[in-house]
């Protein structure tokens, strides 16, 4: 599964080090650059473990302090939630859903309406569809079960829910930010 | 979920930075400094001085911090007016339990944290707004911090390959510190292919290859078994003799402070309880959290009543102590009632000063009051103190040790046997009293044993306070 990674450092980046650091690290890797201090990883999900492990030494050879955020985009949501990433967890990687719950658990909900607007033109139906799977423990043929639909119906209207949001969730981190939503739309 | 997150900050409520009221940001550290008191008090976050001009102190260490204070983006502050003075080849080690402020102290200093008020001197030079690269610093993480994919060789050479070091130099170095560390065999390995000891050798290799001017070691043991954490724990202090390297090592473990340390800094809640050598910091502790922290197991603190150099156990047991027990006693308590007094004198002043008064300002003088008349009092009347005694310094009766108290008998609640000596847990008036007791026969849970503390070892404590009285 294709995720993007985020990162936003302190100072400008050294990039030929940087990417060396980087690349041979994880096959397949693409970057781009925001700027001279900030960018944009695309790779799978199995970097993240390995991305981890880079910051420290990356951050003791290359003396910068960077933070990395892995979303299912490179959206204006996700590069916020970045900035207040290197704000308060510098030389770390995060998932959004960190972020988000870090706001939550001390009762800042202002990234609601961003949030909101990932699902904003979704139908009700496909809204059921992905909250039921949710439910389900992201089991499909329960979820199936549940809404009384066939499953190949149900994998027919997840696909339309992730064409809409470009958010997959059979991933399990994407599914959490979906909770997350429900969560925060309930109130 | 939070998968990297670990100590003090991420544990600490926060607002959106919207929220936080900033101070001007063209304040210089001196202000700052002067401004510190008042900061403290609001905790509001504090500003990032640009290109300060700070007038260098005469009296510098190599490494100093100077009134410096970590206080977050969402207004809570981590770390209180540190103040540390570190000469060159020191051994500093930094210990205290979980969210004191030793990490965040550690990462101000290597610039992974802003600092919010202080300065950072290092080899003369202003440090706060320098970038770590310029810090000349290196750093030994738990978590080894090596390049996954790199060999042993590349991980430790990248770093110098990045300030455009000769190849011959790179080599030199890097097979100089494998030398050293006894990794020559291993330079053609990548880290997945080593034990969690070597890896850490790696990782002190990263460091040594550097030549950096300070080494801060972050809880680098942690992650190692037990029986490899002795072993590398003497490792680094024969690393630290040969190459003369100003180490600053942070530490939960009491036993790595003890033994590795040229001097420990105690810290609790972001403030430094006491500073000194590990022998000073065992026999003169400077409070009731000192006393209990160093040591393995704790001091055993047993409520008593002072009674004009007698001291009065709850378990009834009596004892006179030496006359320099009470001269400490009673200059102890002269200089806090003189204290009192000048805090009485100045908070009336402020009273005074407020028309129509204030209520809670009159409280508090009125306890200050209540405190004073007790605390003058305390050098003829009885008063409550804490009696402190290490479990090393309570023997069994008839093995030969001088110095002994009365006897009094006990009931062997709990009996650990170590191999060479039982840590024997008894109730003590309701206290869980912890001996150290040499195997000279089997001792099993109910057993009477006839045990004596060696009185000129004990300490007392104002329970107030806290602090140290003897």
């Amino acid at each position: 599964m294709i995720k993007h990674y985020l990162f936003a450092a302190n100072g400008p980046l050294n990039r030929d080090y940087f990417e060396d650091a980087l690349k041979a690290s994880h096959n397949g890797l693409t970057i781009t650059y925001f700027d001279e201090s900030s960018g944009d990883v695309v790779s799978d999900e199995k970097f993240f473990t390995e991305v981890e492990s880079l910051l420290s030494p990356i951050h003791d050879d290359l003396g910068i302090t960077i933070s990395f955020l892995c979303s299912h985009e490179n959206s204006m949501f996700a590069r916020k939630l970045l900035k207040e990433a290197v704000s308060y967890f510098p030389n770390r990687c995060l998932f959004i859903t960190d972020v988000l719950m870090k706001e939550m658990s001390f009762g800042d909900y202002s990234s609601l309406p961003e949030l909101s607007s990932i699902f904003h033109d979704v139908p009700g139906d496909l809204m059921l569809t992905a909250g039921t799977y949710l439910r389900c423990g992201l089991d499909a043929c329960l979820a199936a079960q549940k809404l009384f639909i066939h499953r190949n119906t149900f994998n027919y209207r997840l696909n339309q829910f992730i064409d809409y949001t470009h958010l997959d969730i059979r991933d399990y981190h994407n599914a959490l930010l979906l909770e997350l939503y429900f969560q925060l739309a309930s109130r | 979920m939070f998968l990297n997150s670990g100590g003090h900050k991420n544990f600490m409520p926060f607002k959106k930075k919207e929220e936080v009221v900033k101070a001007p940001a063209d304040v210089k550290p001196a202000a700052k400094a002067e401004a510190k008191s008042a900061a403290k008090v609001e905790a509001k976050p504090a500003p990032k001085a640009e290109a300060p001009v700070v007038e260098k102190p005469k009296d510098l260490a190599y490494v100093s911090l100077r009134h410096v204070d970590k206080i977050y983006d969402n207004n809570v502050q981590a770390v209180f007016d540190f103040n540390l003075d570190i000469k060159k080849k020191e051994f500093i080690v930094f210990v205290g339990p979980s969210g004191c402020g030793k990490s965040t102290t550690l990462r101000m200093i290597a610039g992974l944290e802003d600092i919010s008020h202080g300065e950072l001197w290092i080899d003369g030079e202003y440090s706060n707004d320098r970038t770590p690269k310029d810090r000349d610093i290196a750093m030994v993480f738990q978590s080894y911090a090596l390049y996954p994919h790199m060999t042993v060789y590349n991980n430790m050479a990248f770093g110098l390959k990045i300030r455009h070091l000769p190849k011959e130099e790179i080599d030199r170095r890097v097979h100089e510190a494998a030398k050293i560390l006894q990794i020559e065999e291993f330079l053609d390995r990548k880290p997945k292919a080593l034990s969690g000891g070597q890896r850490q050798r790696v990782a002190l290799g990263r460091a040594i290859v550097r030549n950096a001017k300070v080494f801060l070691m972050d809880e680098p043991l942690s992650n190692l078994d037990a029986k490899l954490r002795v072993q590398m724990r003497s490792e680094i202090i024969k690393l630290h003799e040969a190459l003369d390297a100003t180490t600053i090592y942070v530490t939960h473990d009491q036993t790595e402070a003890m033994t590795m340390a040229s001097r420990i800094v105690v810290m609790k809640l972001g403030r430094i309880q006491q500073i000194g050598s590990p022998i000073e910091i065992y026999n003169k502790p400077n409070n009731l959290f000192v006393a209990g922290f160093i040591g393995s197991p704790s001091m055993n603190f047993l409520k008593a009543i002072y009674d004009q150099g007698t001291i009065t156990l709850n378990s009834g047991a009596k004892f006179k102590l030496s006359k320099a027990f009470t001269d400490a006693h009673d200059a102890f308590y002269a200089d806090k009632v003189k204290g009192e007094n000048a805090e009485l004198k100045a908070l009336n002043e402020k009273l005074a000063a407020i028309k129509g008064g204030d209520e809670e300002l009159s409280k508090q003088i009125e306890v200050l009051k209540a405190q004073l008349a007790k605390d003058e009092a305390a050098e003829k009347q009885p008063h409550q103190v804490v009696y402190g005694i290490r479990p090393e310094d309570i023997h069994e009766v008839g093995l030969g040790d001088k110095g002994l108290g009365d006897p009094y008998e006990i009931k062997v609640a709990v009996a650990e046997l170590l191999g060479h000596e039982y840590y024997v847990h008894s109730d003590f008036s309701g206290i869980d009293l912890v001996a150290k007791i040499p195997l000279t026969h089997e001792i099993k849970i109910g057993d009477s044993l006839k045990i004596a503390f060696t009185l000129d070892k004990g300490h007392i404590f104002d329970p107030v306070s806290e602090k140290r009285i003897y």
